[in-house]
């Protein structure tokens, strides 16, 4: 931590009130509970709002000069705020470009294709090859999860590097988890909900199956090419992950439930939210389900 | 005494959480309805209630069996809110589902704003030795740096294939309920930990 005062009397001030919170915090994170019922005064105190506690601490340490205790205890917490409140907004770096979106990650699909003239994301078509390269018959694929860190790991790379390689040293439940958070991190879902409303109602309409096939097709071929092509990229993957169903247990059901939630969710603004709810999500799942079984006829031209 | 009239017990509400895949439904089917299901449906959510006699006294378990996987999360602290009392499984084959359990443990505190709780880890599939990557030693270390400041935490190994300690594993946590309450659990003291620096 750095910490910047013009005032050395400040300055030092400073420095042994976050020592001695520093100690006090690693003491208390050691004691044994039968010890910290005996000492109610201090953990109510500690309770009560942090800036208490930083009084309490302030007062507690040895060398400070008494007369003026209380009037520079006043003072940075004063000047605590202060410094808080002078710091900008994240929309403005964002502007003078200190923070950076990240270029895969986090983005939008129209976004990532557009920077990289591509059809889909250049990552997720090199997951997939890696994913199958490991072979789709792995048990539980897409079902069980990669090591959290070492999926993080793998995002920085992609974030940074322009050209990695994913078909060696990583572990498949790590690439699945990947494309997982990929999708899920996306800043519009792949599916839109508004189309996903729409597909949802011509999937409960009473029309006939293959009337009904063509009004989604139809409404598949409204999304924008970015999304459309990443639709069709990752749908033909699942269908051959699903066609080794007996060997990796992960029949189409299973499937379009683990990939549901990733694909769809409702806006921000949606007052319900309600895709988030079991039962929804059982429903969601089955219109997920009926685009895996459907694909190839849904994506042909 | 014993109370022998079980709808006016009132229920315990235990909720099962872990990684995806790591057996949280075969336990909990294996001990509400005493058998092992082969299929491999992933769970969004599922409860079960049972009522059994666990030392002379009568419980109705009300078990909560949740999803694993991330995706799915969004529920999670809104269920951890309901719980009284957690089961945390995770699979001896599995290392990903090993490291997820401290990270747990760490959540229901936050949530239930205690520094100790009644929690019961299960490490599952014992019978599948040859797949073994966790040790029981590994496990056991784990739960005894919470035991330092949490006395209702224990580790058992369970197999919900061949019913090994399925039984137990519940039981075991009801029992850490029942002392956790006889100490007034409910009312000590609140975390105190200040987590700002």
């Amino acid at each position: 931590m750095l910490l910047y005062w013009d005032e050395p009397g400040a300055r030092k001030q400073w420095s042994l009130a976050l020592e001695y919170a520093k100690d006090l915090a690693t003491k208390r994170m050691y004691q044994p509970s039968s010890q910290q019922q005996q000492t109610p005064q201090q953990s109510a105190s500690s309770h009560s709002g942090w800036g208490k506690q930083q009084q309490q601490q302030q007062s507690q340490t040895p060398p400070q000069p008494k007369p003026r205790e209380s009037k520079q205890r006043v003072s940075i917490a004063q000047r605590l705020n202060d410094f808080f409140r002078r710091r900008p907004a994240l929309d403005e770096l964002e502007k003078k470009g200190i923070v950076r979106n990240e270029p895969v990650f986090g983005s939008t699909l129209r976004q990532i294709c557009a920077h990289e003239r591509s059809d889909a994301p250049r990552f997720l078509s090199r997951c997939i090859e890696a994913i199958e390269g490991h072979g789709l018959e792995t048990e539980g694929i897409y079902r069980l999860g990669g090591n959290a860190a070492t999926v993080q790991k793998l995002r920085l790379l992609v974030d940074q590097t322009e050209d990695y390689d994913l078909t060696t040293g990583w572990d498949i439940f790590v690439l699945t988890s990947a494309l997982k958070t990929f999708l899920r991190e996306l800043r519009e879902p792949l599916i839109p909900s508004a189309t996903f409303q729409l597909i949802t109602e011509h999937y409960q309409s009473s029309a006939k199956p293959s009337a009904k096939r063509e009004s989604i097709r139809q409404v598949l071929r409204t999304l924008p090419p970015a999304h459309y092509n990443t639709l069709r990229l990752l749908f033909h993957h699942l269908t051959r992950v699903v066609q080794c169903s007996e060997r990796n247990q992960m029949s189409s059901q299973n499937v379009a439930l683990m990939m549901g939630p990733n694909l769809v969710w409702p806006a921000s603004g949606d007052a319900d939210g309600g895709l988030c709810l079991t039962s929804n999500l059982m429903f969601q799942n089955q219109v997920v389900e009926y685009i895996l079984l459907e694909t190839e006829f849904l994506f042909t031209d | 005494m014993s109370k022998s009239v079980s709808k006016s017990v009132k229920p315990i509400k235990i909720v099962v959480i872990g990684s995806g895949g790591v057996g949280k439904s075969a336990l909990t089917l294996q001990f509400s309805k005493s058998k092992f299901f082969l299929d491999y449906d992933p769970t969004i959510e599922d409860s079960f209630s049972k009522s059994c006699y666990i030392d002379n006294e009568m419980a109705r378990l009300d078990i909560l069996d949740t999803a694993g996987q991330e995706e799915f999360t969004s529920m999670r602290e809104q269920y951890m809110r309901l719980g009284q009392a957690f089961l945390v499984v995770f699979s001896v084959t599995d290392r990903k589902g090993f490291e997820e359990v401290d990270s747990l443990i760490q959540l229901i505190y936050r949530v239930k704003d205690r520094e100790a709780f009644p929690i019961m880890v299960a490490g599952n599939k014992i019978d599948l030795q040859n797949d073994r990557c966790i040790d029981q030693s590994l496990a056991q270390e784990l739960v005894q740096r919470h035991q330092e400041f949490n006395p209702y935490c224990a580790y058992i190994e369970t197999s919900a294939k061949t019913r090994l300690n399925v039984d137990l594993v519940f039981h075991d946590l009801v029992r850490l309920l029942r002392l956790y309450n006889a100490k007034g659990g409910s009312k000590q003291a609140k975390k105190s930990k200040c987590s700002l620096l």
